[in-house]
């Protein structure tokens, strides 16, 4: 029997009372016309027909595959199977009344650090998303929380940018792209990763289309959604593991979004093992990369359903998870989770992935709530 | 009680070697500048013998991209590579987990001497 808006609201509004803090929510954007007002008036043409439109026609990368499954969540698409994350009003009745969610961090679709070209009107691209989020999503509901996008391909640009747009109060985190151009340990990032410590910003990391698997674009689509998020993770992480950044920037929490969890307790296994064996290669970093991970890498429990309660609560304690894994939806996708799936944990690690650990990842989130 | 194990020249600096004290066996290790160390010959990762291991500068670094040379050395597992510290037996990549027991080594009329 199909699902229907009862049964989605009934799902969605537990009786748990504490905050719920969404971590990844991606909000769309009709038209990339509906930015012109936020760019200067010599980059306009270039977002009608023919510029952007030869670029990327809707903003943002194409994937590569047959779509085998719905491009969102049933209850979430309207009659023409298009997602109702255009609108602000739906999508707020969506996750803060039917999904119980608190906070909605939004991410976007918008991943200006993966074009290789025009980088000046990439950026002006980027802050006209930031401007445009702010007037069409933050300032209409004070839940949703925004990303600030960048190129980070010319982190100084980006960090005046961040330094910008985190003016906004309800801007929490950097949005950064699984970029395969340089691993983000790179000191050439650094200032991006600088620019949100000083803001108080977390760091939040989110593949796209363009990721491939370490072996490249697989055959078929099931093989690029097992591998391709979960190997950009596991690699920039183990970059940031070891790149001294979080020595330097204790405060800094980073979030791995869409990864799903049953990976973690493998790379940190694996890490700490590399590292007792050839402290030396990188004598910078003076601890375990798995207590370097416990302390300042977060990772979003979407998508949860790899595993079930029990398996979870196997995981966190096998990796010492309690203070990782943050709760994400993944609005609008087909394969997004509501808070249901951890409500049967003990109360202590549901309120962990609830709110507690968001609160320890986003400062801004935990000091409008204190 | 202080044991005689052999003499100094007979462990040219920047090698190590096996000796056994009432029934155990100890890795010494002579630094290049002529020091003399010992630790308990086996490995506290997975029991290989350190005294077939080797001595390698201790690196340390103040920030990302430098490689600074401490002026210590560390003996090497030659299993895996696990380092420990001559002075405390600590594996710095691991301290909590990963030690071994260190001697006192002193050196009278050229001749090595272990206490245990």
């Amino acid at each position: 029997m199909a699902a229907t808006e009862t049964d989605s609201a009934k799902r969605g509004k537990t009786k748990d009372t504490t905050p719920l803090v969404d971590t990844d929510v991606h909000e769309g954007i009709r038209s990339l016309e509906e930015l012109l007002p936020y760019v200067a008036p010599k980059w306009q043409s270039l977002l009608t027909s023919p510029g952007w439109h030869w670029y990327a026609p809707n903003g943002t990368e194409a994937l590569p595959y047959l779509a085998p499954i719905t491009h969102g969540r049933a209850e979430w698409l309207d009659p023409d199977g298009e997602a109702h994350n255009t609108d602000p009003e739906l999508t707020a009745q969506h996750l803060f009344e039917e999904e119980g969610v608190s906070h909605a961090v939004l991410n976007g679709f918008m991943h200006f650090s993966r074009y290789k070209t025009d980088p000046e009107f990439i950026t002006a691209m980027a802050s006209a998303y930031n401007d445009w989020q702010i007037d069409t999503w933050l300032e209409k509901d004070q839940r949703f929380r925004g990303s600030v996008h960048c190129h980070a391909q010319y982190p100084e640009q980006a960090a005046r940018e961040i330094d910008r747009a985190a003016e906004h109060p309800s801007m929490v985190q950097v949005f950064l792209p699984f970029d395969d151009t340089r691993q983000f340990g790179d000191p050439f990032y650094r200032p991006i990763f600088e620019a949100a410590a000083r803001n108080d910003l977390a760091v939040s990391f989110h593949h796209s289309c363009a990721n491939k698997t370490i072996l490249g674009y697989p055959r078929y689509y099931v093989e690029w959604h097992t591998l391709a998020a979960p190997q950009s993770g596991m690699g920039h992480a183990t970059s940031l593991l070891f790149s001294g950044l979080f020595d330097e920037l204790p405060e800094l929490r980073v979030i791995l979004l869409e990864t799903g969890v049953s990976w973690v307790p493998w790379l940190l296994f694996r890490a700490d093992q590399q590292y007792r064996e050839v402290r030396a290669n990188v004598p910078w970093v003076r601890r375990l990369p798995s207590e370097i991970f416990r302390d300042n890498i977060r990772v979003a429990t979407q998508p949860i359903t790899e595993v079930n309660s029990r398996e979870l609560m196997k995981i966190i304690e096998l990796g010492d998870l309690e203070k990782v894994f943050v709760f994400a939806t993944d609005y609008p996708h087909y394969d997004a989770d509501s808070a249901d799936v951890i409500g049967s944990l003990p109360d202590d690690i549901r309120n962990r992935i609830r709110y507690e650990n968001a609160f320890d990842a986003f400062p801004r989130i935990a000091r409008d709530a204190a | 009680m202080k044991h005689e194990v052999f003499a100094a020249d007979e462990l040219e600096p920047g090698g190590v070697r096996a000796v056994e004290v009432g029934g155990i066996r100890i890795a010494v290790a002579r630094t290049p500048d002529g020091e003399f160390h010992a630790l308990r010959d086996r490995c506290s990762h997975s029991g290989a013998k350190l005294s077939i291991g080797w001595l390698q500068p201790f690196l340390v670094s103040a920030k990302a991209g430098d490689f600074e040379d401490s002026g210590k050395f560390t003996l090497r597992c030659p299993w895996h590579g696990y380092e420990f510290d001559l002075e405390s037996g600590v594996c710095p990549a691991d301290p909590k987990r990963n030690r071994v027991k260190v001697y006192a080594v002193t050196v009278e009329d050229g001749k090595v001497f272990i206490e245990r």
